[in-house]
């Protein structure tokens, strides 16, 4: 072949002959590059998790990523994993139960979270930690307690990056002989004329994001698709067609490709959808800095909890600063915008000691996402602040903390921190504005992880979801550390169920 | 439609120059070889002219390619493409493979940088595992994929 070629190099009109018919190749529906048992699309979390419990199941497994860098959206996670009934809790005394852990992610969800799906989840996290840790996934010895959560249950990983878990898992993946191919986008799930599944069309060689690089190429799947691809947060075409409040001046934490393309292929295969107007804002983002960075953790455990939130137009507070996710970003959505559409970003400040519980203020300061100021003066003409109002708004603050009871807000103000509360100069500050964090909604499966038909409400032959591109376990709104938890768990039961479905795909044919 | 008889004209020329190398079985005395134009190859089954059909048709094809200046002399101004891109048609970002041979694996990378506070070449979110034209681009500006969250920079990156 490649001396044919050689001969005929430079004729046009041969060219033209071989793309004809490598282009009628390509199209036709018994021709296939390359087979597998099972091909999961996605190489986060639940990517991951997936493919080790399908080649423990014996089946062939090709893990494609769209992206150059394996991991998604994970890669990038902040390491935090709820556990519940963890081996850290039992020697620390914690008494933890699924029960527990399911009544405060249904609060969280606003009592709209898929039961059925949440009960595994939680049930299945003490299992999927062990699993982690097998792989080498190396944990902090300390137990934290976020948001919504009601009592200590969340693991961190030593370098507070959820990289320290998808690096270990694709590792452990490719050593029991899993293959993980990047660059490699899913274009569209494969049917025969009956509407099976048959395999998957996708771009080889693909150059984010640009649509009309790389190759198609055919893969035949035997046993199982499993759909690990993520939430779509940082389309905002997409996410501007469920919401259109969440426009281009709403920014994101997700990685770059976190876009929708592989939720359409899902509904192109009939996938029913659940929630996909239902975005969670994390209200502790900076605008000034792009994606997740730092201001999260500043805000989360200094300026929020121990001091205010302002209007930079009068000065005043507008919203309990220590909500849950959603209250707070309504509220700076609804308050700090004007007639026109224009944005006036709060700020968040507090004193020194406030900031003793976050750190990362130090990078913070250093790239211009914080700043510290000698006196309420300067933080006032920094910012443009009305000073007097500014003044009044931070003596009421301070009552308040005297007083040991938030009198305009509801601010919990716990007497054992009293000394972080805001107080004397100097004043740590950032600005303060919701991003688009993670997609409450996606495509509804059942608790096998098998994604069910929108008009037969049954299960999809040989199709599988697991993570963030499946919807209804958070409901409304998902406690932070959740995610890993969801993903790891689904992710294995997907894969798994994948790889054991070789008996209903023999009868299919 | 003539975009894809041009990309399959560059894949051609590709595939030639690369099969007559490969076909030739002797790559001892590659400069007694002759390319498809009947042209001699040079000592690396480097074919300047059939390259330069190939860098012609490439132009044509997707536009003028920017260059880095350090890169210059290595790809003879822009003219031997397959010195990254292998036989493939360059279309599509080259495989790490052919940068590792002049820098080393990204392992060896990783220890060059391990001083700097932040290690672009094993961070904590992907470790070795990332393609070096992820960040390191010829054909367009170079950007760190570290500065889609992060605002630190890296002296030494050249753009």
């Amino acid at each position: 072949m490649l001396k044919a070629a050689g001969i005929a190099a430079g004729s046009v009109l041969f060219s033209q002959m071989t793309v004809t018919e490598s282009k009628a190749s390509t199209l036709k529906s018994d021709y296939w590059d390359r087979e597998f048992d099972v091909i999961v699309a996605g190489s986060g979390f639940a990517g991951c998790a997936a493919a080790i419990a399908a080649r423990r199941e014996g089946a062939s497994t090709l893990v494609i990523e769209k992206m150059p860098v394996f991991g998604g959206n994970s890669a990038i996670n902040g390491g935090a994993m709820a556990v519940a009934g963890s081996p850290l809790q039992k020697e620390k005394g914690i008494e933890d139960s699924v029960e527990l852990m399911m009544a405060d992610m249904l609060k969280g969800g606003r009592g709209t979270n898929h039961v059925d799906l949440l009960r595994v989840v939680c049930a299945g996290t003490a299992e999927a930690f062990e699993m982690t840790k097998e792989f080498g996934v190396k944990w902090k010895d300390v137990l934290l307690q976020f948001g919504g959560h009601s009592v200590q249950r969340t693991c961190q990983t030593v370098n507070f990056t959820g990289g320290d878990i998808t690096i270990p898992l694709m590792e452990g993946g490719i050593k029991l002989g899993a293959i993980y191919k990047n660059r490699c986008k899913l274009e569209k799930i494969l049917t025969d004329d009956s509407g099976v599944i048959t395999g998957v069309l996708v771009r080889e060689n693909y150059d984010f994001p640009n649509e009309e690089s790389g190759v198609l190429r055919r893969y035949k799947i035997n046993r199982g698709f499993v759909a690990c691809t993520g939430g779509f947060g940082n389309d905002i075409p997409f996410r501007m067609m469920q919401n259109p409040t969440l426009d281009d001046t709403v920014g994101c934490t997700n990685h770059s490709g976190a876009t929708s393309e592989s939720f359409h292929a899902l509904l192109a295969v009939n996938a029913a959808p659940v929630n996909t107007a239902s975005f969670q804002l994390g209200p502790w983002a900076s605008p000034d800095e792009s994606g997740f960075g730092y201001a999260p953790q500043f805000n989360q455990q200094a300026a929020f909890p121990y001091g205010i939130m302002v209007d930079i137009r009068d000065g005043k507070r507008f919203v309990n600063e220590n909500a849950d996710r959603k209250t707070r970003a309504d509220a700076q959505l609804k308050h700090c915008k004007d007639e026109t559409g224009k944005i006036y970003y709060p700020v968040a400040f507090c004193s020194e000691p406030g900031t003793v519980k976050s750190p990362t203020v130090k990078y913070a300061l250093k790239e211009g996402v914080a700043w510290k100021f000698d006196s309420l003066e300067e933080l006032a003409a920094h910012f443009g602040i009305p000073l007097e109002p500014l003044k009044a708004q931070v003596k009421r603050f301070k009552s308040f903390v005297a007083k040991g009871k938030d009198e305009e807000f509801g601010k919990p103000i716990f007497d054992f921190d009293r000394s972080m509360y805001l107080d004397k100069p100097p004043y740590y500050a950032m600005r303060a504005w919701p991003k688009v964090h993670f997609c409450q909604g996606g495509v509804n499966i059942n608790t096998k992880a098998e994604v069910i038909h929108m008009q037969s409400r049954q299960a999809i032959p040989k199709l599988f979801a697991a993570g963030e591109i499946t919807g209804g376990t958070h409901g409304e709104s998902r406690l932070g550390s959740c995610a890993i938890a969801e993903t790891l768990v689904m992710g294995t039961i997907a894969g798994k169920n994948a790889a054991l479905n070789k008996a209903r795909s023999r009868k299919g044919e | 439609m003539k975009r894809l008889t041009i990309l399959a004209a560059v894949m051609v020329l590709c595939v030639g120059a690369w099969g007559v190398f490969a076909s030739g079985g002797d790559s001892q005395t590659p400069s007694s070889q002759v390319g498809p134009d009947g042209k001699k190859l040079d000592e690396v089954g480097y074919n300047p002219s059939a390259a330069a059909q190939l860098a012609e048709s490439t132009r044509i094809m997707l536009g003028e390619r920017t260059l880095k200046d350090y890169h210059k002399k290595i790809h003879q101004n822009g003219n031997n493409c397959q010195l990254c891109h292998s036989g493939e048609a360059p279309t599509a970002p080259p495989d790490d493979a052919n940068c590792i041979r002049c820098h080393g694996t990204p392992q060896q990378m990783a220890k060059v940088t391990a001083k700097l506070e932040r290690n672009p070449h094993n961070a904590p979110h992907y470790g070795t595992y990332v393609p070096c034209t992820t960040c390191h681009k010829e054909h367009q500006p170079s950007k760190v994929l570290c500065a889609d969250c992060h605002s630190f920079t890296f002296e030494n990156f050249k753009k």
